[in-house]
């Protein structure tokens, strides 16, 4: 008989979420919300990793980690009502608590990206896993790994831009160069109109040396831009994705999300232009 | 020379005595329900018994204004030997462990059940008409290190069992243990040649082949195959309860269109073409691109059991005419 070896094993479930508190909510658009939540403790995680978040009685869903690692405090999650797990999260508020497990994934090839010029092109709520990336190059004691740092960001009209306070503070920082576009202007607004990868090949003049392009965005956007930058003269290897896909187990058991032999949740959710080439187009 | 002889009888005491701690699949015990006890307790399929078709991984209660989680851990007891077919257990060794027992992120149930679980792989008599082991690198005499090797040859039976797991006492007979190795040599020369060298490479270079549509479109995606498949191991997490639960984790299929469906109602796989190619492909190429065994081990259930006769070694012929074209 071995009913006894689950008592004397104590082991880690990889399944069981840790509860956790929400500290703030921000409304950023009209179905887009950033949730904060108290950072579980040896939760040690990477630019770019995601999460499975858990709201009890609902479901489980995967978040990419849109708060810096070196924020030691709390976990940012910015977050779309789509479906049953975000409808629920959406009628959260501070107080209440959610699970988190994880991080998941590969994140940002940070170690690869060192020394040089970074591109960060985003598109809606894509902005979410590049900021993690962005405060943390960002950081004085990491802005000095990194050269020139440009964001290009655009969303549908000026209501569908998320972090809208995070923008102002980018914009007025300055190791960083800001442009943000959006498809339809209205009348309060006076920046740039245009489509992300139109506006990428008229406002953003860099020789591609050096440089290396991270896109995240709706994949029709992921798509074109990822033209406009080979027109530009980036390499496919200069080129860094994100990617999504249905999961449920976040370590590359459960079987949905591969794409060819690659599970998304483990040997990504991030790779290069390059290494997508090679694989199948089933995403 | 490591095989040694035990008597029937020995081998149906044997089990007799340890009934509550021997469990036996019910492929097995069809095939040998004359030479073992023919009420011991059976499984549909080996993988269900570390596997669970539905388990609860914890429970989640309301309590006032605060979420307590619970881990559910078994304490019920469980049986120590397995008796299985070949295929069977080469879908345990070389499957479901290596996706479930992996060393940074092993899967607790499994673990739990399978750890203390010692495989008696039964060799195959006689060959079914649905059977195709040889193509995918098992046989009807198929052996692993771990587990425990039976095999009826002229009123004994031929035993392995390098670390005696099984108290038995078997005798020697070095002549006829020869006798039976020189049978099984001979008896694999005639099976059908193992699938070409590099296929699963191949394979993964027809993904975009025009056949996956003319392969695919006779196929309902029932997802029968994908439930009584030794080796079909995709799962699903789910919840079942509002203000107290359980999130369960149980059998999926990725024959069902929601099993990649996103919650912005895009689906990478849409089709049935698409969701085909992937049970072939991953059983056929991406699986073995990453762990060098087939993802299948020829046991012929889905050929069997289809439905609208569906046939996966067909549709592999097809695929081996097509990539050595």
């Amino acid at each position: 008989m071995n009913g006894e070896v689950g008592i004397r094993i104590k082991e880690k479930n990889i399944y069981v979420p840790t509860m956790v508190p929400i500290l703030e909510v921000i409304q950023e658009t009209r179905d887009i919300k950033t949730f904060r939540v108290q950072r579980p403790s040896s939760f040690f995680y990477h630019p770019g990793q995601f999460a499975e978040i858990f709201v009890p009685g609902k479901g489980e869903a995967p978040f990419s980690i849109t708060s810096s690692p070196q924020e030691e405090r709390f976990l940012e999650f910015s977050i779309k009502r789509i479906g049953v797990v975000t409808d629920a999260l959406h009628r959260l508020n501070p107080g209440d608590s959610v699970g988190v497990r994880g991080p998941y994934g590969n994140g940002f090839p940070v170690s690869s990206l060192l020394h040089s010029s970074l591109l960060f092109i985003g598109g809606g709520i894509g902005l979410a896993p590049l900021r993690s990336l962005i405060n943390y190059v960002l950081s004085p004691q990491e802005r000095i790994n990194f050269r020139e740092i440009i964001l290009l960001y655009g969303a549908r009209t000026p209501q569908d831009l998320v972090f809208q306070w995070e923008l102002k503070r980018w914009a007025e920082h300055r190791d960083l160069t800001l442009w943000v576009t959006v498809d339809q202007g209205d009348s309060s607004w006076s920046g740039i109109v245009g489509l992300v990868p139109e506006v990428l090949k008229k406002v953003v003049e860099v020789e591609p040396i050096g440089w290396k392009s991270i896109v995240c965005g709706p994949p029709i956007m992921i798509k074109f831009t990822i033209k406009a930058l080979l027109e530009m003269g980036f390499q496919v290897k200069d080129i860094i994705t994100t990617l999504e896909m249905r999961m449920k187990c976040g370590v590359g058991k459960c079987g949905r999300c591969n794409i060819g032999p690659y599970y998304v949740c483990k040997d990504g959710p991030v790779f290069s232009y390059q290494e997508l080439q090679e694989m199948p187009e089933e995403y | 020379m490591k095989g040694k002889f035990v008597t029937h009888e020995q081998v149906f005491t044997w089990m007799e005595r340890e009934r509550g701690l021997v469990v036996i699949t019910e492929r097995a015990q069809k095939k040998y329900h004359h030479l073992l006890p023919s009420h011991l307790i059976t499984v549909k399929t080996a993988k269900e018994l570390f596997f669970s078709p539905w388990e609860a991984v914890y429970r989640y209660t309301l309590q006032g204004k605060t979420w307590v989680i619970e881990e559910k851990v078994e304490h019920s007891s469980f049986p120590s030997f397995l008796v299985l077919l070949p295929c069977e257990a080469k879908a345990i060794l070389e499957v479901t462990d290596v996706n479930f027992m992996t060393e940074d992120t092993p899967d607790l149930g499994y673990a739990r059940r399978r750890r203390g679980v010692t495989l008696i792989i039964v060799g195959c008599e006689r060959i079914e008409q649905t059977c195709f082991c040889s193509l995918v690198g098992c046989s009807p005499f198929w052996r692993h290190r771990e587990s425990v090797f039976l095999f009826p040859w002229k009123g004994h039976f031929y035993l392995e069992d390098g670390e005696e797991k099984l108290s038995l006492s078997p005798f020697e007979d070095p002549q006829k243990a020869q006798a039976v190795e020189t049978f099984f040599a001979e008896t694999i020369c005639t099976l059908p040649l193992p699938l070409p060298a590099n296929f699963p490479e191949k394979l993964y270079a027809h993904f975009d082949d025009p056949l996956w549509q003319k392969m695919a479109w006779h196929c309902v995606n029932c997802g029968a195959c994908t439930y009584l498949c030794p080796t079909c191991y995709c799962f699903d997490l789910s919840v079942d309860g509002k203000l107290r639960g359980l999130t369960l984790h149980t059998w999926d299929s990725c024959m069902f269109p929601k099993f990649t469906l996103h919650a912005s109602s895009h689906n990478p796989r849409p089709t049935g073409k698409e969701r085909v190619r992937q049970r072939v492909m991953h059983k056929f190429s991406y699986f073995p691109l990453r762990n060098k065994y087939y993802g299948c081990v020829g046991c012929g259930v889905c050929r069997e059991i289809c439905p609208v006769n569906w046939d996966i070694k067909e549709v592999v012929e097809g695929m081996v005419r097509q990539v050595e074209r």
